[in-house]
């Protein structure tokens, strides 16, 4: 039962900050910047205008244990679910994942307001990482937990936020993969939608799956 | 109630996260893990497509066709353009059938992955599906159009030729060469949003270089071969051959040229698209 789930060793994740080169930049200014000031290049690198979001984060999750990560704003929660996700590269560092990860950094990524519910449903089930069949064995279920069933062939962008963020986090709930990482999508809907969502993720934890989670309160 | 996940060592993929650097190739396992997603964006991209639109579908036919009466008019008729003994129309309509599909994808295609970047910052996926997606979702357009050649070519009264069994190849070249294109100008376009101007003059410019509005036997012989760097030659070429059996469109070096470069610009692109990968969350 004591396997390993998940494996950090010193990751470290940094980030430039500063005006020019945190928002996009355009050819023009990277051209004009080369010839209005040549050694601005190298100046700006001897600057400190990096951010470590992360760094030195070690840790070991064993299978079917729960982690919460709690700290305040910026405190780099995100950063760390981002880079156990893969949704970005760490700067430093090594980690080691055994098995599929369900990433929940946001419910209803990927929905797209023009389409309807059940496709929507489909459409955000695969981008989660499910097989078709998985999702057409869980549809039904996936619909009645939702509440929304009534709804579910009117393009999404006809919905209340309620109804959307209901039907987007039914999806997410039905997630299967061995590692779950979440990170405070549980803000949604209204209290007694709510605890049913905590109750659907106390239940995914006592399958034996691993869940990795952040949130800036206990 | 679900059945509870039994895991054991053997079938649980291992990941390893660390920092990469330098030039790797596309990882094509996990592409292949993730193949189902390939289908639904593109699915999703052909729905969208249309959408609140008054003519729907039919842009994909009204695209092409207007262009094909406006060239026409203006390089049939008053330039009096030789079509190669085709009528000019249908001379016109068989290459502007590929470069529409080619045309679409590099409009969509450069965008694709910005307009999705809220996917990009939230979740795992091999990001060229992106881009591969939306360049697919062209081909639907593309068989729709393709009807309307097929009334055209009886209303001629031309049969298509016995090399028609070569069209699909013709396709694929066209299809090679837009996500090739796509797959530089999405990544570059993380970086550089000029990218977005740059496009719509990119393709016009194109086209001109591009045997749609004239043949290709209107190129002097000795700048053929410089001619069919643009592969997008031979994919239009291979067209009229296979449809219309114009004989100086049949296939020579040229073709070879326009397949090596698209294979070239494909590869490439599958180089720096990955390179650029590991900064889209945090560049787009």
């Amino acid at each position: 039962m004591s396997q390993i789930s998940i494996r950090a060793e010193k990751l470290g994740k940094q980030y430039r900050i500063g005006a020019p080169l945190a928002s996009y930049r355009t050819l023009r200014e990277l051209m004009g910047e080369r010839f209005s000031n040549p050694a601005r290049g190298l100046y700006q690198r001897e600057k400190n205008n990096h951010i470590w979001a992360l760094r030195d984060v070690s840790f070991e999750v064993y299978q079917g244990q729960a982690l919460g990560v709690i700290g305040r704003n910026g405190a780099g929660k995100s950063t760390l679910l981002k880079v156990i996700s893969r949704v970005t590269h760490p700067t430093e560092g090594f980690a080691e994942i055994h098995g599929r990860v369900g990433s929940l950094l946001e419910v209803g990524t990927g929905f797209h307001p023009e389409l309807t519910g059940r496709e929507n449903v489909y459409l955000n089930g695969a981008i989660l990482g499910m097989k078709r069949t998985e999702i057409d064995r869980k549809f039904d279920e996936i619909v009645d937990f939702s509440e929304v069933a009534n709804f579910i062939d009117t393009p999404v962008k006809r919905y209340s936020s309620g109804m959307y963020l209901r039907l987007a986090f039914a999806v997410a709930a039905h997630l299967e993969p061995e590692i779950l990482v979440v990170d405070e999508v549980l803000a949604v809907g209204d209290a007694e939608f709510q605890r049913k969502c905590l109750g659907k993720m106390s239940d995914v934890a006592q399958q034996g799956r691993t869940v990795l989670f952040v949130s800036h309160n206990m | 109630m679900e059945r509870s996940l039994t895991v054991n060592q053997s079938d649980v993929p291992v990941t390893i996260i660390r920092p990469s650097k330098g030039w790797t190739m596309i990882n094509l396992r996990d592409l292949w893990r993730y193949r189902e997603l390939i289908y639904f964006m593109t699915w999703r991209d052909i729905k969208v497509r249309y959408k609140q639109t008054l003519l729907g579908a039919a842009w994909a036919v009204l695209r092409p066709f207007l262009t094909m009466v406006v060239f026409s008019i203006f390089f049939g008729e008053l330039a009096g353009v030789p079509s190669d003994d085709v009528p000019y129309p249908i001379f016109a309509f068989a290459a502007l059938l590929p470069w529409e599909l080619f045309s679409q994808a590099l409009s969509v295609g450069s965008r694709s992955l910005v307009q999705n970047s809220n996917m990009i910052t939230k979740v795992y996926f091999p990001r060229v599906i992106l881009p591969l997606a939306s360049v697919l979702a062209g081909v639907v357009d593309f068989f729709v159009a393709f009807l309307v050649l097929a009334g055209m070519m009886f209303y001629y009264g031309i049969a298509p030729t016995s090399a028609v069994w070569t069209l699909p190849l013709y396709l694929f070249l066209t299809l090679i060469t837009a996500i090739g294109v796509s797959l530089w100008l999405s990544a570059m376009n993380v970086l550089y949003r000029d990218v977005g101007y740059v496009t719509p003059f990119l393709t016009q410019f194109w086209l001109f270089i591009t045997p749609i509005a004239y043949g290709a036997s209107l190129v002097p012989e000795k700048w053929r071969f410089l001619y069919a760097i643009n592969p997008m030659v031979g994919a239009v070429n291979g067209f009229r051959w296979a449809l219309l059996g114009i004989p100086s469109a049949a296939p020579n070096g040229m073709l070879y040229i326009s397949v090596g470069v698209s294979l070239l610009v494909l590869i490439s692109g599958l180089f720096y698209f990955r390179r650029m990968e590991r900064q889209f969350a945090d560049m787009v």
